[in-house]
């Protein structure tokens, strides 16, 4: 009898180990953020847990900040059409790459998807140099340009694997009950598409809201909230910057539980 | 809504090529098209060319083309003159030892994931996503705020009676600590999709066979999860080539790397052509892996997947 | 011999085997039955090795085996899904519980193929994922044999085949079970494949075993009406009176157009009367000792028998006789006509609830 509960001791021991190491590798990930947040809370010089100060005073000297201000809303300028026109570009690829069978449709895919693996920095330099050739020039557009190159191929891998889930006779049984192109997007297609739409755009929201490296090339004079968290932080460093960093992940993390919810949901639901 | 529909389909009812352009597929397959090949081919183009021009030219000189760049930078990597030996050595070290970290601390957490976590499970997964879509500046700040004099990391160690904290910053060791931290869900979700294509039941017919720890590691889970392996290695030596913010912030300038050299030719020196040649190599490893890894990968698998 | 003792699993609240006895000798082919949710697959996994009771125990050979790994075990389980390597050929996957257990390998890959009826020749080298579904099964149970287990444990393996390769294979796997002396321990909700390969038969039905015997005395004697309904191909009635008369029962019911004693062995009184389709008989008189007045409603042609489908007006129950289609011949019934449902009372089967 003895030896029985040694083994089920065991037995729940190992399951808790890897319990453990798990949450381990989360603590990890989770240790800068953390510290970010605790430090846009704390009232002092010196950090310390023993004595911590806390205070409101950054993150309202963030939001009355008029430079602040200004690179969020270049930032909103260059997300919200990000947004919108990455989910249709990323989508319509996906439809056009899972629903049809056109020549050369692996290699469509190849390519399409093929910046999601590029560095962000080979991307942006080879954009800046680029659009000062082509008199594209700097600023809030050509930023909403180069982003798109990098999330629509996002939003094209979300919406595919969605829509490579629907059955693959479903425009074929659509058609033979009469339904033409206009109807078989938008009574069939569509809707059993959007929830794979719908994470695709808030994932597109959130890469463009926290995208540094593009934007630092082509933003040109503009400033963004990214922009200017890392002018601050390698000169010129201010209490209100883990304030700053801190309001754009809590939008992130909120956004990114919302999508995991939904998703969530519509699992549940099949 | 009449009109259009009547419209869009007589037109895919017509043969000529315009017409096909304007019904789906065609014309779902254009923006991302032209979007791709005006800023993505372009850029990567213009990298390429400039990598042959001469001097210090940002505007194009289409007469001039050169090689000088090349010999300076591949003759410096062979000779050991100026940076790029050291360069090259300080990047591939990163990259090699970013790998083989992320790989060690992820198969483990991948193979927990996908066999042994069920309850707290979506929790789990949130909370390795959520830095994933957090900018990467932000999170290599919130480092710094850990490491750093009087941060986090000290009045923690304080607590335990340790009076001498040594900044961990400005190190090799701290960038590579960035490193494996920022590309570390870059290995993890893949090898944690091809475990979760392990079915339960191949893992217990192997123990029901006799299989040991060891032969059930070696000869089913290794095997049955190389793709995640591989696609995530490829993933994460690529993308941490390109590491940047890791070396400026936390290594703050004391190591140079292959995207920190890149940086500054395009920025301090404004020397176009020899940023842009040092890119051309990144550029080619890049596209190579890349298409590596779009090969390796079966989307309808993660699909039917469902999760 | 296995023994397992009051093995019991939970998940939660819900009692998946409820305190099960389980006795099984060597070589022999015992089958568990019963339908799906009924705990039949956690009772194997329990056996194997791969799940852990709540309370109970296991033993084999006299040994307590209820907490040793499934690695340890001197059992094989032959999933339902198969389970081949798919990294492996036919060959790694036969040869991978022959290295673990450091046995030479030799021919044995080949002996064992042919023993399952493959052709080593041209299968031995295949990839396991090239395989179609029978020879994936074929090579699963080639795999568990190479492990040499004491006893094979196979989780309806047959289930997801097309029934002329099914039939084959519960002939093959009782010929195995014969040829080896190796026990066999199969789980189904199928009864065909329990009748015909079986020793002895389990039913289980919500966690409980509620049935153990020869698959012939489970199928002429069911105990309740749940196994007499189980077995299938038999008319059940409801009884409104059954009174103790000697050995048996006399029972009554407002159906039938006679009374009757019907041998009876239970300790609860019977509720139920049954009689497999094959035992009754359709005829325009009242000639056999029991009987109802049906309308025939259809008639299908089953091989050299016919199935005659009717209804008794009285109770609006649909009952089935299969008779020899020449003797049907004989009756000049047609679907539509009154008739008599009969047969011999001695053939009749009382249970209780």
């Amino acid at each position: 009898m003895s030896t029985d509960t040694a083994t089920r001791l065991g037995d729940r021991l190992g399951s808790g180990v890897w319990y453990g190491y798990v949450a381990l590798v989360a603590l990890f990930l989770m240790t800068p953020l953390v510290s970010l947040v605790i430090a846009s809370f704390y009232d002092g010089r010196f950090f310390s847990i023993v004595d911590y100060e806390f205070t409101f005073g950054w993150y309202e000297a963030a939001l009355t900040s008029g430079s602040i201000r200004s690179a969020l809303t270049n930032t909103l300028y260059i997300s919200i059409p990000v947004t919108i026109l990455s989910t249709i570009i990323g989508t319509a690829a996906a439809i056009a790459y899972t629903r049809y069978d056109f020549p050369y449709r692996e290699q469509f895919k190849l390519f399409a998807l093929l910046p999601i693996f590029f560095p962000l920095i080979l991307l942006g330099l080879g954009m800046s140099m680029w659009s000062s050739q082509i008199d594209l020039g700097y600023g809030i557009v050509p930023s909403i340009i180069g982003e798109l190159v990098w999330i629509s191929p996002i939003v094209m891998f979300v919406v595919s694997i969605t829509a490579l889930g629907i059955d693959p006779n479903i425009e074929e049984a659509a058609k033979d009950l009469g339904a033409d192109t206009v109807t078989l997007y938008r009574k069939v297609l569509l809707p059993l598409i959007s929830d794979g739409v719908v994470s695709g755009a808030i994932f597109a929201f959130v890469l463009s809201w926290n995208n540094y490296y593009i934007v630092s090339y082509l933003s040109g004079p503009q400033s963004t909230i990214t922009t200017w968290i890392h002018g601050r932080m390698t000169q010129g460093f201010t209490p209100v910057v883990p304030a700053v960093a801190s309001l754009i992940f809590y939008v992130s993390i909120l956004l990114v539980v919302g999508a995991a919810v939904l998703e969530y949901r519509a699992a549940d639901d099949e | 809504m009449d009109s259009l529909r009547t419209r869009v389909d007589t037109v895919a009812e017509g043969d000529n090529p315009l017409g096909r352009l304007l019904t789906p597929p065609g014309i779902l397959l254009v923006p991302m098209s032209v979007l791709l090949l005006c800023m993505f081919v372009g850029p990567m183009l213009a990298i390429v060319v400039f990598s042959f021009q001469t001097g210090n030219s940002i505007a194009l000189n289409p007469l001039e083309w050169s090689i000088a760049t090349y010999e300076e930078v591949i003759g410096g990597m062979v000779t050991g003159s100026g940076v790029y030996g050291d360069v090259l050595v300080n990047t591939v070290a990163v990259s090699i030892t970013t790998t083989a970290f992320t790989l060690v601390v992820s198969y483990p957490a991948a193979y927990a994931l996908a066999h042994k976590i069920t309850r707290y499970k979506l929790v789990f997964l949130m909370i390795l996503i959520i830095p994933l879509f957090t900018s990467v500046n932000i999170r290599v700040f919130g480092w710094a705020l850990f490491l750093v004099q009087n941060g986090v990391l000290e009045s923690i160690v304080n607590l335990f009676g340790v009076r001498e904290y040594a900044s961990l910053m400005y190190m090799r060791s701290t960038i590579i600590l960035g490193t494996t931290y920022i590309y570390l869900p870059f290995m993890l979700f893949p090898i944690y999709l091809s475990m979760l294509s392990i079915e339960e039941t191949t893992l217990e017919a192997a123990k029901d066979l006799g299989a040991s720890r060891t032969t059930l590691f070696r000869r089913i889970l290794l095997p049955l999860s190389k793709p995640g392996i591989i696609i995530g290695s490829l993933f994460v030596f690529v993308l941490s080539l390109g590491a940047n913010v890791e070396a400026e912030i936390l290594g703050g300038g004391s190591i140079f790397t292959m995207a920190s050299n890149i940086q500054y030719s395009f920025g301090y020196s404004q020397n176009w052509p020899l940023g842009s040649t040092q890119a051309v190599a990144l550029l080619l490893i890049t596209v190579v892996a890349g298409i590596v890894i779009l090969r390796t990968i079966d989307l309808q698998e993660i699909a039917s997947r469902g999760e | 011999m296995l023994k397992a003792t009051n093995l019991r699993a939970e998940y939660g609240s819900l009692v998946a085997v409820n305190d099960v006895d389980l006795e099984i000798e060597t070589g022999e082919f015992a089958t568990i039955v019963g339908p799906s949710g009924c705990g039949k697959t956690t009772l194997l996994r329990m056996l194997a090795g791969h799940q852990e009771p709540t309370s109970g125990t296991v033993e084999l050979g006299g040994e307590d085996v209820t907490y040793t790994e499934p690695q340890n075990r001197p059992t094989s389980l032959v999933f339902q899904s198969w389970a081949l390597f798919p990294h492996m050929t036919v060959r790694e996957n036969i040869e991978f519980p022959m290295r673990n257990k450091g046995v030479e390998v030799g021919d044995r890959v080949e002996e064992l193929l042919e023993q399952v009826r493959l052709d080593p020749d041209i299968h031995a080298d295949k990839q396991a994922t090239e395989l179609s579904g029978g020879q994936k099964q074929r090579v699963a149970l080639a795999r568990s044999l190479a492990y040499d287990p004491d006893i094979l444990l196979l989780d309806e393996p047959l289930a997801s085949l097309d029934y002329v390769l099914r039939k084959r294979l519960q002939r093959e796997l009782a010929d195995l079970n014969e040829e080896l002396g190796m026990t066999f321990i199969y789980v189904t909700h199928s009864l065909e494949s329990a009748l015909l390969m079986s020793d002895k038969l389990f039913v289980l039905q919500d966690g409980d075993i509620i049935q153990t015997g020869s698959p012939e005395e489970i199928y002429r004697r069911p105990s309740t009406k749940f196994i007499a309904e189980f077995m299938g191909d038999a008319n059940v009635f409801s009884l409104d009176d059954a009174v103790e008369r000697g050995d048996g029962y006399e029972v009554k019911s407002s159906q039938f157009a006679q009374t009757t004693t019907v041998p009876y062995h239970y300790d609860a009184d019977p509720e139920y009367l049954v009689v497999r389709y094959d035992d009754s008989s359709i005829g325009s008189e009242l000639t056999e000792d029991l009987g109802l007045e049906v309308t025939v409603t259809n008639v299908l042609v089953r091989g050299n028998t016919v199935l005659v489908e009717c209804d008794a007006p009285e109770s609006d129950g649909e009952y089935v006789a299969e008779i020899p289609i020449d003797e049907f011949r004989d009756t000049d019934v047609e679907k539509g006509d009154a008739a008599y449902l009969q047969w011999d009372a001695s053939k009749s089967i009382l249970v209780p609830e």
